[in-house]
């Protein structure tokens, strides 16, 4: 590893630092990577404290000045409800002015000055948005109703992205001579549209497909639209409450809204069909493949059923993560999808929108974290930091050293098991995380405990229930 | 009062059935969560006996004149004395382990439990459904063709799944089933496992034979035991289920609903206030209306369904209405703060931390939200600068309210739905104008502001817009033809 390297390029561009080797970036010295990231903790503190308004809130109301040692910056941990505390009027009535004033507190970008008076949707926000500003905001699902909008730059974007090549490197492996190899991409999406899993096809466009069309496979070749989305979202929510009838909406969106639905009615034939279409036309390829469980497994089935097995040449990437939402997999589904593709692992990764780092499994079972990821579990309840040593569950939260236009430090809904200091034995450095990671807002339901007053996890509940009717009406 | 430390001892939660206690085939329960571990009846060994297989076991009930029920609960109410009931005094200290709510609000519910009793208050229940009615076959309507009707009404074998978050729900219960004179069968709550066990052994000691006595079973099994449930909740063992709680668990219930069971709802609900501009009169006003609105969200330390969350003061919702409810809501944090130790406390554990979270986050949004409070974890008022309450708003709990201030009532009306129980007023004379409009919305209890966490007029008023006592009874009628003046369906001409 080059040591003239810097803590400030570590922190900028993590990825150039260990010169593209997976290796290098997972076996980064104990040593090295506490010096790197008090280092650069106090770096992003100092260019951060005064220009992030909300920091500056946090850090003037505990008359936090500097960051000594890295349990300083718990306090100043966002929560991850942060990025959708606007009010949620301001999205419904089209008020992306003072939707703007909110993000300024977030982000050092300008987006104060950006005239986005005349935008009247989602959508052409986050155009203007797009060619005025250097950010490219990431949103939510809004599948409740509520939508995170995320203040990614586009400079940051392009750093993280840089690890998905290195997705073709086997750890252990020494540096390979062609870092970024060209591959077909099967992204069975939308090609675009403002959530995470549809900008990433741009990066994947960039960074696999070398800026090949011909290499560029999605299943839906259009934008996935936010307003869609957000609406189908409301009207979920409206449904449930039985407030249908109290939301306004405008004749053009309904329109839209209604397209959106028979496509998703159609969704799961044409994502069927893409992937038999792919997995023919990119026989003995090699490919790069990001896909839900959900599809991956029953594609493997249904070809394996057929006879169809090694389909793909045996360096292409699989990738996969998430949830089965609700679907059973066989215990040995991972095997059955390598056997289908012809490929010896599968990448399964554990990732946020919010965190710029891959954490993939490795065979042992663990999530190793990135080294400029500066890892924290908290006390699930009282967001008190448990000791970092040993094996510790609780809530996790983490500072994310790469991004410099908006504060890396996150509190994630999510229970998690970390172990800090006991090498997992797979030859990676660092902590990691236990596979067994599930939502906190999914752990408090279940509970026996009456009471006559109405609390939210009883109204989404109601919510859920009376969504699922819909659905199975429709 | 003594302060019991439970970790050498495993409480027990004995079942009550008709009169005995039981206290054999022992299992855990609870201890989830850092709550009171017990000990309690494997709810399997109970099944046979818990419910009254056969209705007509019921005909002691009927033995009893109304006069005679309100001695039995006059005297019930005499024996709930906290001061010298020990069956209370054990439940007492246990209750204040699992309550949510703090020692000082939970002694005075405990305290409260003879008020219920008095014969004021048994005469309203017995009139929500009829002394008449339940006494005797009353006329009720002689037709022009001569044939008569006459009511009567009935106890029903019934299963309560009572709250938890108040302990003279239990109580509450027992007098309901015993005024509308059926067998009540109390499924005890996990956080209140205990309160209507004391209730029950009160009973026991007082008149072990008497038929009300007989009539009221307590049995504690975990919410959602369906192997256990479906045996139990069948329609030649009960005929009504009563089920307070939130969604998943009424929802829950709705599965053993068939025909011969019928469901009475009382589902979770929240509550707001209304403050009209008068509000702002003079210095004297705001006072007062800080003072009654701090009541409104603060008493049971808002762990009630009638504590207000949501206060909406036509103010207007420029910048002089803002900064007004703003004043009014920094006079009403200081009126909380001051409310009397059994009315209101500093919440038991500080303010929830998903609402701490969003509470930190409205704070920083200044252009849109003006936080009053909370730092100190002890409730905490959000102002609202837009016209519209905070999205986290059904989240409101711990003495943490939300003001908004709005142009006009009408704005008010839409953000009412059918999960709104109680609507506090401000002043009196805007009641007449938006009454009829509050229930049409969705509201339910209409009350002067400042008396939403009191039951001003008693347990026997309808509730969550039905009238449980009314629904608790089989109102069964007899028609009697005149042969002569009646038209007859065997008459050929």
């Amino acid at each position: 590893m080059p040591e003239v390297l810097t803590v400030d390029e570590f922190i900028a561009d993590p990825v150039e630092y260990f010169d593209w080797s997976l290796t290098d970036m997972f076996t980064m010295p104990a040593e090295k990577r506490n010096q790197f990231q008090i280092e650069g903790l106090k770096i992003r503190f100092e260019q951060l404290r005064d220009r992030i308004g909300f920091l500056k809130k946090l850090a003037d109301r505990d008359g936090i000045n500097s960051i000594e040692k890295v349990e300083d910056v718990i306090p100043l941990l966002f929560d991850h409800t942060i990025y959708k505390s606007y009010p949620s009027s301001l999205l419904e009535t089209n008020n992306f002015t003072k939707i703007n004033l909110w993000l300024s507190k977030l982000t050092t970008a300008n987006v104060r000055d950006v005239d986005v008076s005349a935008c009247t949707s989602i959508d052409s926000w986050l155009d203007v948005m797009d060619r005025e500003t250097e950010l490219c905001i990431h949103h939510s699902s809004g599948t409740t109703g509520t939508v995170s909008l995320f203040p990614k730059a586009k400079a940051e974007l392009s750093a993280f992205t840089k690890l998905y090549p290195l997705r073709f490197q086997k750890f252990g492996d020494p540096r390979p001579r062609e870092v970024q190899p060209k591959a077909h991409v099967i992204s069975p999406s939308f090609r675009s549209g403002g959530s995470a899993h549809f900008r990433i096809n741009d990066e994947y466009f960039k960074r696999i497909a070398h800026g090949d069309d011909d290499f560029m496979h999605v299943a839906f070749p259009g934008r996935m639209s936010a307003d869609i989305l957000y609406l189908a979202g409301r009207i979920r929510a409206a449904k449930a409450r039985g407030e249908l009838d109290r939301l306004e909406l405008s004749p053009t969106l309904m329109s839209r809204l209604q397209e959106f639905e028979t496509d998703q009615s159609k969704r799961e034939e044409r994502m069927r069909e893409f992937l038999e279409e792919v997995t023919t036309k990119l026989a003995g390829e090699r490919v790069f493949m990001a896909c839900a469980p959900t599809y991956l497994w029953p594609l493997a089935e249904r070809s394996l059923e057929n006879g169809k097995s090694g389909v793909f040449a045996s360096d292409s990437v699989i990738s996969s993560g998430g949830g089965a939402k609700g679907m059973v997999l066989p215990d040995d589904w991972k095997e059955q999808v390598m056997k289908f593709a012809g490929v010896d692992r599968l990448t399964m990764n554990f990732a946020m929108t919010e965190m710029n780092a891959n954490n993939l499994l490795c065979e042992n079972g663990h999530y190793h974290m990135a080294p400029w990821i500066i890892p924290f579990i908290l006390d699930p309840d009282t967001s008190e930091p448990l000791p970092r040593t040993g094996t510790v569950s609780g809530r996790l939260a983490f500072y994310d050293l790469l991004p410099d236009t908006h504060w890396g430090g996150f509190i994630t809904g999510d229970a998690v098991t970390m172990t800090w200091d006991k090498p997992c034995g797979c030859g990676r450095e660092g902590p990691y995380l236990h596979q067994t990671i599930s939502r906190f807002s999914e752990l408090q339901g279940g509970d026996d405990k009456i009471s006559c007053a109405a609390s939210a996890e009883a109204h989404e509940e109601a919510m859920d229930y009376l969504a699922s009717l819909q659905s199975g009406a429709s | 009062m003594t302060t019991l430390k439970t970790a050498a001892k495993t409480e027990i939660a004995p079942a009550v059935i008709r009169g005995q206690i039981i206290d054999t085939d022992l299992v855990d329960f609870g201890g989830r969560n850092g709550d009171l571990k017990f000990r309690a009846p494997d709810p399997n060994s109970l099944l046979g006996r818990l419910p009254l297989g056969n209705p007509n076991r019921l005909q002691d009930m009927y033995s009893l004149s109304m006069d005679e029920v309100t001695d039995y609960l006059l005297s019930l109410g005499k024996e709930l004395d906290i001061k010298t009931n020990k069956h209370l005094q054990y439940a007492l200290d246990l209750t204040i382990q699992t309550a949510p709510m703090t020692p000082p609000l939970v002694r005075n519910q405990y305290a409260r439990l003879p008020s219920l009793f008095t014969r004021e208050e048994i005469d309203d229940m017995i009139g929500q459904i009829g002394r008449p009615y339940l006494e005797d076959w009353v006329l009720d309507r002689t037709t022009s063709t001569g044939a008569k009707r006459y009511v009567k009404a009935f106890g029903a074998r019934a299963i309560h799944i009572v709250a938890g978050n108040s302990p003279v729900l239990s109580a509450v219960t027992a007098m309901r089933n015993a005024v509308a004179r059926g067998d009540a069968i109390i499924k005890a709550p996990s956080n209140d496992p205990f309160t209507g066990i004391a209730v029950a052994r009160t009973m026991i000691d007082m008149a072990p034979d008497h038929p009300i006595t007989k009539h009221l079973s307590i049995a504690y099994w975990k919410g959602g035991d369906e192997a256990f449930e479906s045996k139990l909740y069948q329609p030649h063992n009960v005929e009504k289920i009563v089920a307070w709680g939130g969604f998943a668990s009424v929802k829950h219930i709705t599965k053993y609903i068939q025909p011969g069971i019928e469901l009475i709802s009382l589902d979770p609900k929240r509550s707001i206030s209304i403050i009209g501009p008068e509000a702002f009169d003079d210095d004297a006003s705001m006072n007062q209306v800080a003072k009654r609105v701090a009541a409104d969200f603060g008493a049971h330390n808002q762990e009630v369904c009638a504590s207000a969350r949501v206060v909406y003061v036509l103010s207007g919702s420029d910048d002089k209405g803002i900064e007004q409810t703003t004043e009014l809501a920094r006079r009403a944090y200081d009126s909380l703060r001051k409310l009397p130790e059994h009315v209101s406390t500093k919440p038991k554990f500080g303010i929830n931390r998903d609402l701490k979270s969003q509470l930190d986050s409205a704070s920083l949004l200044d252009d849109f939200y003006e936080v009053v409070g909370g730092e100190d974890d002890d409730g905490a008022v959000i102002v609202s600068k837009l016209p519209e309450p905070v999205d986290f708003a059904p989240s409101l709990t711990n003495r943490v309210a939300n003001f908004v201030p709005v142009d006009s009532i009408e704005d008010v009306y839409p953000r009412i739905d059918a999960y709104c129980q109680t609507i506090g007023i401000y002043p009196e004379k805007l009641v007449p104008e938006i009454q009829d409009r509050l229930a049409l919305a969705g509201g339910q209890r209409l009350v002067s502001l400042g008396y939403a966490g009191m039951a001003a007029t008693g347990f026997g008023a309808p509730q969550d817009g039905v009238e449980p006592v009314r629904r608790l009874c089989k109102f069964i009628f007899r028609e009697e033809a005149d042969l002569e003046t009646t038209p007859a369906l065997w008459k050929v001409d």
